[in-house]
């Protein structure tokens, strides 16, 4: 099956430090298909964040070029930028990043209703199934880790994102939560079609997705 | 000890990565330390400026005998006066060029008994060396410094009360070193007026000068210094709530240095002292900064104080200041307790190891209730204290200044409670979710940002009801000036052998001369002043009564009834229509009252009766000043005339307009030191709302940051941070309206009747609130859009830094 490229990443580069001579991503290049689920992987500070960060439009590279659907998102406006992240993108975080002023419920409905993409049914049904019926009007800082990460994949799915990015979401997790975190977010991404890019240290867990990326000293390999 | 020292290092060190916050933390406790040193500095300068003219000639405690023609008379009259067994101490004032300067020479008596001076003496058994040649002589430090260079006084005794360029010597030297020699300018009166015979008065041409009450002068400036050091309090307060927001700051910044010292086996009790020490050298620096400012604030304010002192007490103030040591230590030690006060939640969960299990910054909507609910029981709770400091009051001032404070705090501290509750309120009207989410971030944000509204409101409160006090005042004083100036020209003659020319003028200039004079006594032994008024239809019309019978003017003009002022009224507690006793010359009266006339601006007690009873009781006393009724287009040519007329000093006539004018300055100048530390106030608590937004800003970009991954652009997040800021501060301004009411109608009602013995009615004044409101509104504003537009420049990196980390 031939599926067309969803995301494009053109000479890439990024670097930090005032003179600009610590290289963190040395030009890459990457072609993602829709559908596909990625695995990044690489030692702390190799770069995998900031690569993340630079392809959901929250981090400027310094040179070279990402395009979503064929659109050069460091060539539109920062606004624009936020309509891309509002509308095709979802991004799961280490430390699951949940809003505190608002339950559960209301976390989970909050980018979906942003996008327009909001359907209660769906979301009850995923509620379910996630066995977060029960704390849906808890608050992050009142429930678990693994019920915070839970509720972070869900927020992610019910918004439908063509593009899903995760850093290190079983990062803050035990063995037996990454592993039911693991399993449900393939199941999810699969039944939404959503692509999948994940940043882990996890081998197991980059195992079970379709193509692996290694960062090593800016450059990326497969 | 070695241990201790590494924990202070590390936790110094940690200042260098945050440099901006320590500075911002120095900066707050300087300013609160330099309202309270910069107040009290004034204080004391006030205290000494007036203690020093109430020493001398200014104010004097005890009534004295002048002669009412000239400035000196024959020492043979304090014979004339002791010989009939009245207690006199004679004594001769002079100027006294000395190579380029005027020096005040002051002749004293100090063999009379009972003389005001001899607490002068370091030694009063040591006054012989005072009477005897070569004379010792009494001057402060800077005088005998200036004297030093002449041989003129061989023995000098130092005495710092003294005001500068004044000379304390025998009554003999001095008349000689005057060249008055057998005279003297007054007499100290230490029996009570009424043993003086009037007759002996009378053909001496001597008059009594009533002392400027002591008691009540004491009364008033007690008060203006009560009002001085709330303010001041006030204010350090408030710096101290920007203090604790720094040290918000400073402690979650060393929440995982402490947790990691915790971790590598540092004691609590060493991390404790270590945090201590590092306060208390904070607070060193904060201190000194502070007093320092303080010292420049007050050269600031010190115009202003000058004018109210001026205006209120006549008492002149010196534009440099001494600071005492002992002021600076208070100041200092104040400080230290503001600091360890401020800091000892954090302490307390340093030793519960409370500070190393979670960020406080990041609330929860039922902390943040739970929280709100405890500060309002703590509020109630005050509210009842006070209620009871209401229920015992019995006229005292510190009684009703501890009833405000407890009010004002008491109903500050329901203010979460209210904003939570508005905040709910709004948001039930709302269905999005980024309403929705708008209205729970505010709530959070509520809760951090408690302690600064608080400041706001106490601040805002605060002005209200110190304007609405004083605007207040202000109509009434107006209109009652209009009531009690009802006469178009004013006359004072400077010498009574002139009255009977004045007024032969005045009547043929078509004026009709009503004459104002009085004497004192006492009521009830109260020290109060009789005044004679002549009967006619300017008072019946216009003279400002508060409460009379029905037929009043009638039974007063018939001398069948008591016309008394506010002041006696309430002291007595007597209304109209009871009976009261006055012992006057002719015997016990006992007559009704009825009527009881406002004397705003009079801290005596005061009673009128009609000219014809007052000359029956004190015959030998003649008018010097006078009201004059003329048509109102004929006042410019009768002044005119008049000045043409009598050669005397321009301000001995004036028309009616000039002493409103003067008296309305006056009354202005009276509270420009008010005005002034309110409005800093303001700026103070603006302040405080900077420092928190500034504290809060990494806890609150932790919130905001998954909302900017989820597509909402950082402008929008940064208005709905300005909104909400300034959503909280107007409900906090729209809260704290009422509360200055309430502290306008205590100031009024009882703090003023408590003060000066007078009543105002009130008057709201909505344009001063507006122009209050928008005043504040445009302090906050700045005060939140700084650190947004600080923050703005480096969201992005802050943003980003939240999802990697934590």
């Amino acid at each position: 099956m031939n599926l067309r490229n969803i995301l494009t990443v053109k000479d890439l580069s990024k670097r930090y430090s005032k003179t600009g001579s610590e290289i963190t991503l040395d030009c890459i290049n990457l072609n993602v298909s829709q559908g596909s689920t990625i695995a990044l992987t690489g030692e702390s500070g190799s770069g995998k964040s900031t690569f993340l960060n630079i392809m959901a439009g929250l981090e400027p590279p310094s040179s070279g070029e990402v395009f979503f659907n064929g659109v050069s998102l460091w060539k539109i406006t920062e606004a624009e930028r936020c309509k891309f992240r509002r509308s095709e993108l979802s991004i799961i975080f280490q430390n699951f990043n949940l809003i505190n002023s608002l339950t559960v419920w209301e976390n989970i409905s909050f980018q979906a209703k942003l996008s327009g993409k909001w359907s209660a049914s769906f979301a009850e049904h995923l509620l379910n199934r996630t066995g977060l019926t029960k704390i849906r009007n808890s608050y992050p800082d009142q429930i678990s880790g693994g019920e915070q990460q839970r509720a972070a994949i869900l927020r992610s799915i019910i918004a439908k994102p063509q593009l899903l990015l995760a850093d290190e979401p079983t990062g803050n997790l035990d063995d037996q939560n990454s592993d039911v975190i693991i399993d449900l977010l393939l199941k999810l991404v699969s039944e939404v079609g959503s692509t999948l890019i994940v940043a882990t240290h996890s081998q197991s867990f980059a195992s079970k997705l379709d193509q692996t990326f290694s960062l090593k000293s800016g450059k990326l390999k497969s | 000890m070695r241990l201790t020292v590494l924990t202070i290092f590390a936790l110094l060190s940690q200042w260098r990565k945050s440099p901006f916050q320590l500075v911002l933390m120095v900066l707050s406790l300087s300013i609160a330390s330099a309202l309270w040193s910069g107040v009290s500095i004034i204080n004391k300068q006030a205290r000494v400026s007036y203690d020093k003219a109430g020493s001398l000639f200014e104010r004097s405690k005890v009534p004295l005998i002048v002669s009412s023609e000239k400035n000196y008379f024959s020492d043979s009259l304090f014979g004339e006066l002791r010989t009939a067994g009245i207690l006199v101490s004679p004594l001769i004032s002079g100027s006294l060029r000395i190579a380029t300067r005027n020096y005040e020479v002051l002749g004293v008596d100090l063999v009379s008994q009972k003389s005001n001076y001899l607490g002068f003496l370091s030694n009063s058994n040591r006054f012989l060396e005072f009477i005897q040649p070569p004379y010792k002589i009494i001057v402060n430090d800077l005088t005998r410094k200036n004297l030093f260079q002449h041989s003129l006084f061989p023995e000098i005794e130092i005495n710092n009360s003294l005001a500068d360029d004044t000379i304390i010597m025998d009554i003999s030297a001095a008349q000689n070193l005057l060249n008055k020699k057998g005279l003297i300018s007054r007499l100290e009166l230490y029996s009570p007026e009424y043993d003086v015979n009037q007759s002996f008065l009378t053909k001496n041409s001597l008059t009594i000068l009533s002392s400027d009450s002591g008691e009540d002068f004491e009364k008033l400036t007690r008060s203006f210094h009560l009002n001085l050091s709330a303010f001041g309090f006030l204010s350090f307060v408030v710096g101290i709530f920007i203090f604790y927001s720094a040290i918000n700051l400073a402690f979650e910044q060393k929440r995982k240095i402490v947790h990691l010292l915790s971790v590598i086996g540092i004691s609590k009790s060493i991390i404790t002292v270590s945090i201590f020490t590092e306060l208390l050298l904070i607070g060193s620096i904060g201190g000194i900064l502070g007093s320092l400012l303080g010292y420049f604030l007050a050269l600031l304010l010190l115009p202003d104080v000058s004018g109210t002192l001026r205006g209120v007490f006549g008492v002149p103030m010196k534009s440099s200041i001494v600071l005492p040591w002992s002021l600076w230590l208070i100041n200092f030690i104040i400080v230290i307790c503001g600091v360890l006060a401020a800091s000892l939640s954090y302490q307390i969960k340093i030793h519960k190891a409370a500070l190393i299990s979670r960020n406080t910054h990041n609330v929860s909507v039922a902390s943040s209730q739970k929280s709100a609910r405890l500060l309002s029981y703590i509020g109630i709770l005050i509210l009842l204290v006070g209620f009871i400091f209401f229920y015992f009051f019995s006229q005292s001032l510190e009684l009703a200044f501890s009833f405000l404070g407890c009010f004002l705090i008491g109903f500050t501290l329901l203010l979460p409670m209210v904003l939570l509750n508005t905040i709910t309120f709004l948001s039930f009207f709302t269905r999005s979710i980024t309403a929705k989410w708008f209205f729970s971030e505010t709530k959070t944000q509520s809760h951090l940002l408690n302690i600064a509204l608080m400041a706001i409101v106490l601040a805002f409160s605060i002005n209200i009801g110190v304007s609405g006090m004083v605007n207040s005042f202000k109509d009434t004083f107006t209109s009652w000036l209009d009531q009690r100036l009802a006469a178009e020209i004013y006359l004072r003659v400077p010498s009574q052998k002139y009255s009977t020319n004045v007024l032969e003028f005045s009547e043929a200039n078509g004026g009709e001369v009503l004459p104002i004079y009085g004497t004192n006594l006492r009521v009830h032994d109260y020290p109060s002043t009789i005044y004679a008024f002549k009967p006619h239809a300017t008072y019946r019309k216009h003279w400002p009564l508060m409460q009379c019978l029905k037929s009043c003017w009638d039974d007063i003009e018939a001398n069948n009834g008591w016309l008394i002022n506010e002041q006696l009224a309430r002291k007595l507690n007597v209304e109209i229509g009871e009976n009261l006793v006055i012992n006057l010359p002719v015997g016990n009266l006992e007559k009704k009252v009825s009527a009881i006339y406002s004397d705003y601006g009079n801290p005596k007690m005061q009673l009128m009766v009609p000219i014809d009873f007052f000359i029956e009781n004190y015959p030998q006393l003649k008018p010097t000043t006078y009201a004059v009724r003329v048509n109102k287009k004929k006042i410019n040519s009768f002044i005119s005339a008049a000045k043409m007329q009598f050669p005397f000093d321009g301000s001995w006539i004036t028309d009616q307009n000039s002493v409103k004018i003067a008296s309305l300055e006056i009354f202005d100048k009276t509270f420009s030191i008010t005005n002034s530390l309110s409005i800093l106030t303001l700026i103070i608590a603006g302040l405080a709302v900077f420092s928190t937004l500034v504290t809060i800003g990494e806890a609150r970009r932790s919130q905001l940051a998954p909302a900017w991954a989820m597509g909402i652009t950082k402008l929008n997040l940064a208005c709905q941070e300005f909104l909400r800021s300034l959503i909280l501060a107007i409900v906090s301004i729209m809260f704290a309206i009422p509360l200055g009411v309430a502290i306008s109608f205590i100031l009024t009602k009882y703090v003023n009747v408590s003060a000066f013995g007078w009543e105002l009615p009130i008057s709201i004044h909505l344009n001063d609130w507006v122009k209050l409101s928008s005043i504040t509104i445009s302090i906050l504003t700045i005060s939140i859009l700084a650190p947004l537009l600080r923050n703005n420049i480096k969201t992005t990196q802050s943003f980003l830094r939240t999802f990697n980390n934590e």
